[in-house]
């Protein structure tokens, strides 16, 4: 028997398992080609890569305006058209004037009067009535209403019964109606034959009226046109309408109200945003570091660059005559931001407010290097994330160290993680678009606290995790951005608005600290959105 | 047949045969790994599985600066570390200290044992000094790097590959194994 030696624990152990092996089971590999198919495949978030964000947004905004400008130019219209419509009595209207006795009952007419109407000498004439009555009716109407009566010295010949109604007897009117910015006037006398009812609904008139007491008593109605207020026609468009339909009504008053409900002074709301993150980092001399790094390494090492042969980053001189060294890459690419938090919101005068609140801001950006430190505790890291580090706590800059070999192998991607918070403080320029539509411009400025900085190395050669706080000396803790953006924003209620829009934000200074050859200013544009409960 | 650096070439192109090839190759061997980490077979699969997708994800980034079966355990282990630690329980397994780190150094073979009974033996060892006994005692690793690998104190790594080495005598004790104790301070 072979004699047992002392302390020989951790030698038997490793000799036991030196050459173990098991043979996995046999669908394993089939896992992990399946695993490798997936992965090869688009990812299932493809939407969040920057250039699909910033296609996104672009569309987004365009489907916006484009929405904007489209019902704004709808709404126009319509009320054009009913103007335009409003010319034009009904066909049965039409029927009853050349009719000589009307049937009431046929009587449903849309009374909708036109000013200009009325000075139509062409109109037809008035069946069953004769032009000396409906001429004296109507001069005694202008007398007792000669403040009023401006416009009468021309008497039409023929008035439609569809817009006006009058009684030979007796002037006054007893009742008004008012309909959509239409004035009906119906006379006394109709309501004394008992026989009239006046509907009103939204766009229509319709009178009943015991149709032989009507043209028994050869009673005509017709309304005066004198006593119509004329229609005023306001701009009510926008820069962005087109000018054949910026003419139109006066709003009512009814909508003056509900626009009166946005005059609220304040508001609160909550916010979030999503836009491509791109830290436009600046690696100053970087790259020139590294290389001084990896050429001593090399040098000491005094082994055949692991580089392959095929690489087109090979530098062929030899440095010492014994290892030839590729170019280092540290370059970083944009990433996903997202914010959110609250806003409030005070509103100076009728066009201009200021907006402050908080937002956290999640960002992240990838690193694509080819520049690694392996220290000589056999953790490995980029050379970027090593020279953070390192720089993050110490005071003094970098200095290569015994610590630290750096060499130059193939590139691979790592994922850099920025947390925010920021206080924003904008002004803000309203554009009423509509009783219920504005758009907002807004600038301003943020202060940003930098949070933390996490560096994810998804690979198991090197060290999986850096983070580097606020208390460190590489990042600044506090820095200044510029804010600019449009939204638009729609109220929903009398105190609920929803608003949505795009923003911009670029830092005003580095957020490194100088002592570093790094700088770094933050940038974003990207769309944000959220609700705003005003008081 | 591949060379090993052909072989990691074709790997880095994509190429699905040599990808089965490097598996073929090594997956015995880095499942045995695999498993003196984790509790059973099934959970070691997983291990392998995970570790052979960063494998084939991260070969650009071997240098052939050592050889390639060192570096896919080196993968296997610090994926196994991460499913370890991604355990509820695990900070539970690692945090215990033993009062004292006196150790006993013995004479003892593992010769008369098959390599299926040492592996349940450890399999048997609680998470924590399992982990620790097969970093300092397999791997080589000293108890500094373990501590920063694991996050957890020096004193920690050593009390737990402590308790591993007392764990594992009284398990080959029961077995049969014999030993000569000698008590002793460990440097």
């Amino acid at each position: 028997m072979e004699p047992l030696k002392q302390n020989n624990f951790e030698e038997e152990w490793q000799r036991a398992f030196e050459n173990a092996s098991i043979s996995p089971s046999d669908a394993l590999w089939d896992k992990i080609e399946r695993e490798l198919d997936r992965k090869e495949r688009r990812p299932f978030l493809f939407f969040l890569r920057p250039s699909a964000v910033t296609m996104g947004l672009a569309a987004a905004l365009v489907m916006a305006l484009g929405g904007l400008l489209f019902f704004n130019k709808n709404t126009k219209k319509n009320q054009y058209e009913i103007a335009q419509n409003a010319v034009k009595p009904k066909q049965n209207s039409e029927q009853i004037s050349t009719q000589n006795v009307p049937k009431i009952d046929d009587f449903n007419i849309e009374i909708i009067v036109q000013p200009q109407d009325f000075s139509n000498k062409e109109l037809p004439t008035l069946a069953g009535n004769s032009r000396e009555t409906l001429e004296k009716n109507f001069l005694e109407n202008k007398k007792s209403n000669k403040a009023k009566n401006q416009n009468l010295n021309e008497i039409p010949e023929n008035i439609p019964q569809s817009i006006l109604a009058k009684t030979e007897k007796n002037s006054s009117r007893n009742i008004v109606q008012n309909i959509e910015n239409q004035t009906i006037l119906i006379d006394k006398n109709i309501s004394e034959n008992n026989n009239i009812l006046v509907q009103n609904t939204e766009s229509q008139v319709i009178i009943s009226k015991n149709e032989s007491n009507l043209v028994n008593n050869s009673r005509n109605i017709f309304a005066e046109t004198s006593l119509l207020e004329s229609k005023k026609y306001t701009y009510f468009g926008s820069r962005y309408t087109l000018n054949r339909n910026k003419l139109v009504f006066d709003t009512e008053p009814t909508e003056t109200k509900i626009i009166a409900s946005n005059d609220s002074k304040f508001w609160l709301g909550i916010q979030s945003g999503v836009s491509p993150f791109d830290p436009k980092m600046s690696l100053g001399g970087l790259n020139v570091v590294a290389l001084q790094d990896a050429n001593s390494f090399a040098k000491a090492s005094n082994v055949q660059s692991p580089s392959s042969p095929n690489s087109p980053n090979i530098v062929a001189s030899d440095m010492q005559g014994n290892v030839a060294v590729s170019q280092p890459q540290n370059a970083i690419k944009s990433g996903v931001g997202i914010n959110m938090g609250v806003a409030y919101g005070y509103k100076i005068s009728k066009k201009w407010s200021l907006e402050s609140g908080i937002r956290y801001l999640r960002g992240n950006s990838t690193l694509q290097s080819n520049t690694y430190s392996f220290q000589q505790n056999g953790i490995a890291n980029t050379f970027l994330a090593n020279y953070l580090v390192q720089n993050s706590s110490r005071s003094a800059a970098y200095t290569t160290n015994n610590s630290t070999n750096t060499v130059v192998a193939d590139a691979s991607k790592f994922g850099n993680l920025y947390k925010y918070l920021m206080i924003p403080m904008q002004l803000g320029y309203e554009i009423g678009l509509s009783k219920k539509l504005g758009l907002n411009l807004l600038a301003g400025i943020s202060t940003d606290f930098f949070l933390q900085n996490t560096i994810v190395n998804d690979n198991s050669i090197l060290q999986e995790k850096n983070t580097i706080d606020g208390s460190s000396k590489i990042y600044k803790p506090l820095n200044i951005s510029g804010l600019g953006g449009i939204r638009v924003s729609y109220l929903l209620n009398k105190h609920w608005q929803a608003n949505i829009g795009t923003s911009y934000q670029k830092a005003l200074f580095s957020g490194i600290n100088s002592s570093t050859a790094l700088q770094m200013r933050l940038q974003m544009f990207g769309i944000n959105y959220g609700v705003n409960y005003r008081f | 047949m591949h060379s090993e650096q052909e072989l990691v070439q074709a790997c880095i192109r994509q190429e699905r045969l040599a990808q089965r090839q490097l598996y073929t190759q090594f997956a015995g061997k880095l499942l045995a790994t695999a498993m003196r980490y984790m509790k059973n077979k099934t959970d070691a699969e997983d291990v392998l599985q995970d570790s052979f997708i960063k494998i084939y994800q991260k070969l650009t980034a071997f240098r052939f600066d050592c050889p390639l079966e060192a570096w896919l355990r080196k993968i296997v282990v610090n994926t196994a570390l991460k499913a370890l630690q991604n355990q509820p329980n695990w900070t539970q397994h690692t945090d215990s200290q033993l009062v004292s780190d006196k150790i006993e150094q013995e004479e003892f073979t593992l010769s008369g044992f098959e390599f299926e009974q040492l592996m349940e033996i450890v399999q048997s060892l609680p998470d924590g000094c399992r982990t620790v006994f097969n970093l300092y005692a397999i791997e080589g690793y000293q108890h500094n790097e373990i501590a920063e690998l694991l996050g957890v104190s020096v004193g920690t790594s050593k009390s737990q590959f402590s308790r591993a080495r007392v764990l594992l005598q009284a398990k080959l004790k029961n077995r049969g194994i014999i030993y000569t104790p000698q008590t002793s301070k460990e440097s």
